[in-house]
């Protein structure tokens, strides 16, 4: 991954908005700076060392800085000093987390989405506080619910979400200078819970006890895992595309041959190992069992296969048909698609079009593209000065002997695409516009903050006024108190931070796409 | 023999021989000729340009006849070199610097000759597509090539962008309507698939049938636009195989795998000042205008918003078709007048109706006033005191 300026600037921004001033100021040291020792830290962000050692805590627990022990360079043997590096993909995923949150609900239900949280609120947690705290948080909105029954319904959820591989394991307190973490793998499909005290549970919060002590299992932590849920919303954004060019239920067949991918494999693999047509028909009866899908599945691999989005291939025709998950071609085609349209955005149909030209002849000269284009050639020129103004196609010119006359030569400009560039391009401003949205938020609201500070003081003397059996009159003069001008202001101000919010956990679908372009091509940059 | 008779020899020989003749026939031909006299009548036909001599590729000359010999009216040597060029080059036609080139004539000269041909109706320009400020010549009655015309999307040398954006929009309706039609049936996913392949032939059928274009559209045309609209990534190509075994192209139409990146959801993704936005000096995120427009946007709005900033902000090329030739006519200029902006902005209108509802009661006193009877018989009594 980058770190350039926009990168820099956004994750400054999100660090400081999530975890403060002083977590932002050590995390950026290690942007930076990159890997550095305790003192070294110390003196860059000139924080006093115990300030420091609670900041660092803090960054670890929340999986944002990771450590290693260094290497002695006279003796070549493991040092006692830890070296500390930032994990920037970690501060980018409380985007990609929030815009998972409805893929979530929508599979675990609001209950998975709870214990997600609480585990996200945390870091990293044993499973008996997470189902504590789930349980409470849910009680609290919920109060006439039966305990036990709400802890059984969370360890429940909780056992999913480990099987399903959205929480693993996390190091451990005590180990974790000795561990690396690679050492914890996810837990098998068959695991259980153990040392989780339901019991004890019930008592606690029936006594109003909102806090657990000594957990049993309390040197067995987890974590919400960032490639599953990186893995499963690239699930989702393949699904999507083929809804979109196909229907719902390619859509759907995607996402069961890409669960199958992610069982029979490695996930993230350029292609998957070959899925034979009997498993994925078994797969589909359980998922979607009586759908259009099940009787039509021989179709719909035909159609996918077919497709140009090529995300899957037909291998053969032994034991009722052989699929293979192309994953890699599968996101050059969905990345050039998705920069088609950028282009098209940006510079109209025209340029789209144009730029689907350069990219089909790859290298190609200015008079073929107005041949191909089908356009006026002033205008044809006009457009494509534009698109390599702003570097979406780049040009090289290439210097031709005439035969005519020894020496004499002719210049011709072949254009084409440099992919990689584009992509990296893209990316830029991808953390720009994420950083940009979030300084607009930041001065909306500081901007407006006398308005808002009124209003919340108001609706807490309304509340506490209200708790007391304050009369009506009184609570309608309270909120009388807020002006037309300010209620109109407060509305567009809701209006405008829902919309800037939205618009930065949106792009992350874009971040999405390009990183895993750049992650697939990495060899080629 | 004297020399008419042999001229007139020299070409009935050369007229039977198209190809010409060598020197050793000539020799052999002419040999009871005196040869100084053969060479004189020779010298007197290649000087009124009758004949041409020539060199094969071993050097030996060769007499042959010229053609443009046979065209009445080219009396000049020149004339007829320079319409024999044009001749050659045939439905292709010729640049004039190409003739320039071969003939050596002077350009003063050869623009002379070239106006005098067309004069009489020889030769014409033609306003090639290639390089528009080309012309090349070509006899008068050869049709240009279509390479030079441009064919169907070419209206007077010029790119016809209506005719293709109208050409491009029916195929592209006839696709769209097929694959809607084969939508609705109640059939496999890959029996809708096949039905909604097209082939230039059902194209072609349906833009005759709707009648809107006068010219005649074949094949390749229809060709050309399904491959523009491939590259708008509108479409997609495939081949089937006909009953009669042929193997035919056929096209569909298609949505894209992705409708809108993100990132272009947000003015950002497309601005071109992006490089300079930072959270010091002149463009911020906090001072963006682009911002604050989308902001105050209600969704709708926005979407239109975004198709008209990104143009903008990129400089991308607005539409480009023929200008008006004549803008400023009477009736142009009634057009573009605004006259609702002076309606808003000219105080003479926002006053106008004030100073009637003022006026019109004043008016209406001094109008009763004058007109009453007291007022009348003062008058009256005025009159007659005077004498009238």
């Amino acid at each position: 991954m980058s770190g350039t300026s926009q990168h820099s600037q956004l994750c400054s921004i999100l660090l400081r908005e999530a975890y403060g001033d002083l977590a932002e100021k050590v995390a950026m040291c290690l942007f930076r700076f990159g890997d550095l020792t305790f003192s070294q830290l110390a003196s860059h962000s000139k924080l006093k060392q115990s300030k420091l050692q609670t900041v660092l805590k803090g960054l670890i627990n929340f999986g944002l800085v990771q450590f290693e022990m260094g290497v002695d360079a006279k003796s070549g043997t493991q040092s006692n000093t830890p070296i500390y590096n930032l994990c920037k993909g970690r501060v980018l995923f409380l985007h990609r987390y929030i815009r998972g949150v409805p893929v979530f609900i929508r599979k675990f239900g609001t209950e998975g989405e709870i214990v997600l949280d609480t585990l996200m609120k945390c870091g990293h947690e044993c499973a008996s506080d997470i189902i504590f705290q789930a349980t409470v948080r849910i009680l609290k909105t919920e109060s006439d619910q039966n305990v036990a029954s709400v802890l059984e319904q969370i360890k429940g959820k909780l056992t999913e979400l480990i099987q399903f591989g959205l929480i693993e394991r996390a190091p451990s307190r005590q180990t974790e200078t000795q561990e690396k973490l690679s050492d914890f793998s996810t837990p098998g499909k068959n695991y259980s819970l153990k040392g989780v005290d339901l019991p004890m549970m019930v008592q606690r919060i029936s006594n109003d006890i909102l806090t657990l002590e000594d957990a049993e299992d309390q040197a067995i932590l987890w974590q919400v895992s960032r490639k599953r849920v990186t893995q499963l919303l690239r699930d989702e954004m393949f699904a999507e595309a083929l809804t979109g060019r196909i229907d719902c239920h390619a859509g759907n067949l995607v996402r069961v041959l890409l669960q199958l991918m992610a069982d029979t494999g490695p996930a993230m693999a350029d292609a998957s190992n070959i899925l034979h047509k009997p498993f994925i028909q078994s797969a589909v009866k359980n998922s979607y069992s009586g759908s259009p899908l099940e009787a039509h599945l021989s179709e719909y691999l035909q159609i996918l296969s077919q497709d140009s989005s090529s995300l899957v291939k037909n291998l053969g025709d032994a034991s009722g048909g052989e699929y293979q998950i192309t994953l890699k071609s599968a996101i050059l085609e969905l990345t050039w698609s998705a920069l088609e349209k950028i282009t098209q955005e940006q510079f109209g149909t025209k340029g789209a079009r144009i730029f689907r030209v350069v990219r089909r002849h790859q290298f190609i000269l200015v008079d073929d593209i107005q041949n191909h284009a089908m356009l006026p050639p002033k205008e044809a020129k006009q457009i494509l000065y534009t698109l390599v103004g702003q570097n979406f196609v780049h040009f090289r010119e290439m210097k031709l002997g005439t035969g005519s006359e020894a020496g004499k030569t002719s210049t011709s400009y072949y254009f084409f695409i440099n992919l990689n560039q584009l992509v990296r391009m893209c990316l830029e401003k991808c953390y720009l516009a994420q950083f940009s949205a979030s300084v607009r938020q930041n001065d909306i609201v500081s901007k407006y903050s006398h308005t808002i500070q009124k209003e919340s003081r108001l609706t807490s003397l309304y509340v506490t006024l209200k708790d007391q059996g304050a009369p009506q009159e009184q609570l309608e003069d309270i909120a009388g108190m807020l002006t037309l001008t300010e209620r109109e202001d407060l509305q567009k101000i809701g209006t405008w931070r829902s919309q800037l919010n939205f618009s930065e956990y949106d792009i992350d679908n874009s971040i999405l796409l390009f990183e895993l372009y750049i992650q697939m091509f990495k060899g080629k940059i | 023999m004297d020399t008419a008779k042999v001229q007139a020899k020299i070409l009935d020989v050369l007229k039977s021989a198209p190809n010409g003749i060598d020197e050793k026939a000539r020799k052999q031909l002419f040999e009871d000729c005196d040869s100084s006299n053969i060479l004189t009548v020779f010298n007197g036909l290649l000087a009124q340009g009758k004949i041409e001599i020539l060199a094969d590729e071993h050097k030996n000359l060769i007499y042959k006849l010229k053609e443009a010999n046979l065209i009445p009216g080219l009396e000049k040597i020149e004339d007829q070199i320079v319409y024999d060029h044009i001749a050659r080059s045939g439905n292709q036609g010729i640049w004039v610097r190409d003739i320039r080139t071969k003939t050596n004539l002077p350009m003063h000269t050869l623009s002379k000759i070239l106006k005098q041909l067309e004069s009489k109706k020889l030769v014409k320009s033609v306003k090639s597509v290639l390089a528009v400020k080309r012309k090349v010549y070509m006899l008068y009655d050869v049709m240009p090539d279509s390479r030079v015309t441009g064919g169907t999307f070419y209206q007077e040398q010029e790119f016809d962008v209506e005719f293709t954006d109208l050409l491009t929009q029916e195929t592209l309706k006839c696709l769209t309507k097929k694959a809607e039609s084969v939508a609705k049936l109640e059939t496999g996913p890959l029996e809708i698939l096949t039905r909604s392949f097209v082939t230039i032939s059902d194209i072609l059928k349906f833009i005759c049938r709707t009648k809107i274009f006068n010219v005649q559209i074949k094949d390749n045309d229809i060709q050309k636009i399904l491959q523009c609209l491939s590259f708008d990534g509108k479409i997609e190509c495939s081949s089937r195989v006909e009953p009669s075994g042929e193997t035919v192209e056929c096209f569909r139409a298609v949505a894209p795998l992705i409708s809108t990146p993100s990132i272009v959801r947000m003015p950002c993704g497309a601005c071109p000042l992006s490089e300079k936005c930072s959270l010091t000096g002149r463009i911020t995120p906090s001072n963006c205008k682009y911002f604050t427009d989308w902001l105050n946007l209600d969704s709708n709005e926005l979407i239109q918003l975004f198709f008209n900033q990104n143009r903008k902000m990129s400089g991308a090329a607005g539409p480009v078709g023929r200008p008006m030739k004549y803008p400023y006519t009477l009736s142009a200029k009634i057009a573009q007048f605004p006259f609702k902006w002076h309606v808003n902005n000219q105080w003479i209108w926002k006053y106008y109706l004030i100073g009637v509802a003022v006026c019109t009661p004043l008016f209406y006193k001094i109008q009763k006033g004058a007109n009453s009877a007291a007022n009348k018989a003062k008058w009256a009594e005025s009159q007659k005191k005077s004498g009238h």
